[in-house]
């Protein structure tokens, strides 16, 4: 059955529900575990690549129109934010917006 | 991550908390789903939704890879079956994800539907705020910390996508490819507060494995990312505790 055989609500509703499934199977197992034991510590682990591997997918591999800018550009820019991150002592808000300018002022420099 | 967090001890009270998860909020995560958000509204408008249907994607399934699996393949003319497959194989990542968090929180939340509720809210911006919250304050603070933060973005996210929906293609390029950008960077830098080596390990492996195993397996990329990396760390510096 194609999806566009129901109609979009539906499907939104169904991917809904899928997704769900998984959050809520996880919460369930929340309760069983132990958070003090070796398991525990392996799914954390797990958890932290898997979110990680997906933001670093996110700057290498882009989907729709980023994955037009350079690579380069990108690289560099979350590299600056890193920078200040860390000569900004710390500050989050700080060093985003110097990782989004310099992207900016990248992208306006550069023909895309 | 110390297993197990501060049932008590030093780090705000749950009203500081609170007020300090508003903030963080409304500082940067905002702007960040927001913008994620404006994305999925433009697309969602592209690929023949209605404003309606791309909020309740965002408000209910609240996870952009599986959105943007839902209507780019609907568009597409796929199977609902092979539809279906994609955004559920977009979305294992939230079981590991789920686990690790509410089990962390349950000390201050023993019911199941609040429980559903944290897991629910779990974005990739709220997990990594959550996790770090559980480790530099008490349990209790730490829940109180999240509701704010996680409700905040949601809230952004459905802001976000009507935005999108309505305006996006009004939008300059390049202010544009900046919000997505700054998505990247954001998200990026809340690894960049972590201290602990275990997980310092498992980011780093995750951030090295994520694009080729991506480009290798498209669809179980993010998925064998994780346990590849994820064990990789575990039997390195996991084992003895």
């Amino acid at each position: 059955m194609s999806g566009t055989a129901i109609t979009p609500l539906a499907l939104v509703l169904l991917a809904a529900s899928v997704t769900f499934l998984w959050r809520a199977l996880g919460a369930v197992l929340a309760s069983k575990i132990d958070t003090e034991g070796a398991l525990f510590r392996w799914i954390a682990c797990v958890s932290y690549a898997t979110v990680a591997g997906l933001i670093s997918r996110m700057a290498v591999l882009p989907t729709g129109e980023l994955a037009e800018t350079p690579l380069a550009l990108r690289l560099g820019a979350v590299a600056i934010g890193f920078a200040v991150y860390f000569l900004a002592r710390r500050n989050l808000l700080l060093a985003a917006a110097a990782g989004a300018a310099s992207f900016a002022g990248g992208l306006a420099l550069l023909p895309v | 991550m110390k297993a197990g967090t501060k049932a008590s001890g030093p780090g705000p009270d749950r009203r500081a908390a609170f007020n300090e998860g508003i903030r963080h909020g409304l500082a940067v995560p905002s702007i960040v789903v927001f913008s994620t958000m404006l994305g999925f509204g433009s697309m969602a408008h592209a690929n023949g939704f209605s404003a309606f249907e791309a909020f309740l994607s965002t408000l209910l399934v609240w996870a952009m890879p599986g959105q943007v699996a839902m209507a780019d393949l609907r568009a597409s003319g796929a199977d609902l079956f092979v539809i279906l497959l994609a955004v559920s194989m977009a979305s294992v990542r939230f079981f590991p994800m789920a686990t690790i968090l509410v089990g962390t929180l349950r000390g201050a939340t023993p019911d199941l539907p609040r429980q559903l509720l944290i897991a629910h809210l779990m974005s990739a911006s709220t997990w990594p705020m959550g996790m770090a919250a559980s480790q530099r304050m008490p349990v209790a603070s730490a829940m109180a910390y999240y509701w704010p933060v996680a409700t905040l973005c949601i809230t952004f996210g459905c802001i976000g996508t009507l935005a999108g929906y309505w305006l996006s293609a009004d939008m300059p390029e390049i202010a544009r490819l900046t919000l997505v950008f700054l998505n990247v960077v954001f998200l990026s830098l809340l690894f960049a507060q972590t201290r602990d080596r275990l997980v310092i390990l498992a980011v780093a492996t995750g951030a090295v494995l994520g694009p080729p195993l991506h480009a290798l397996e498209p669809n179980y990329g993010v998925l064998l990312t994780g346990v590849i990396g994820g064990t990789f760390a575990y039997a390195l510096l996991g084992r003895r505790r």
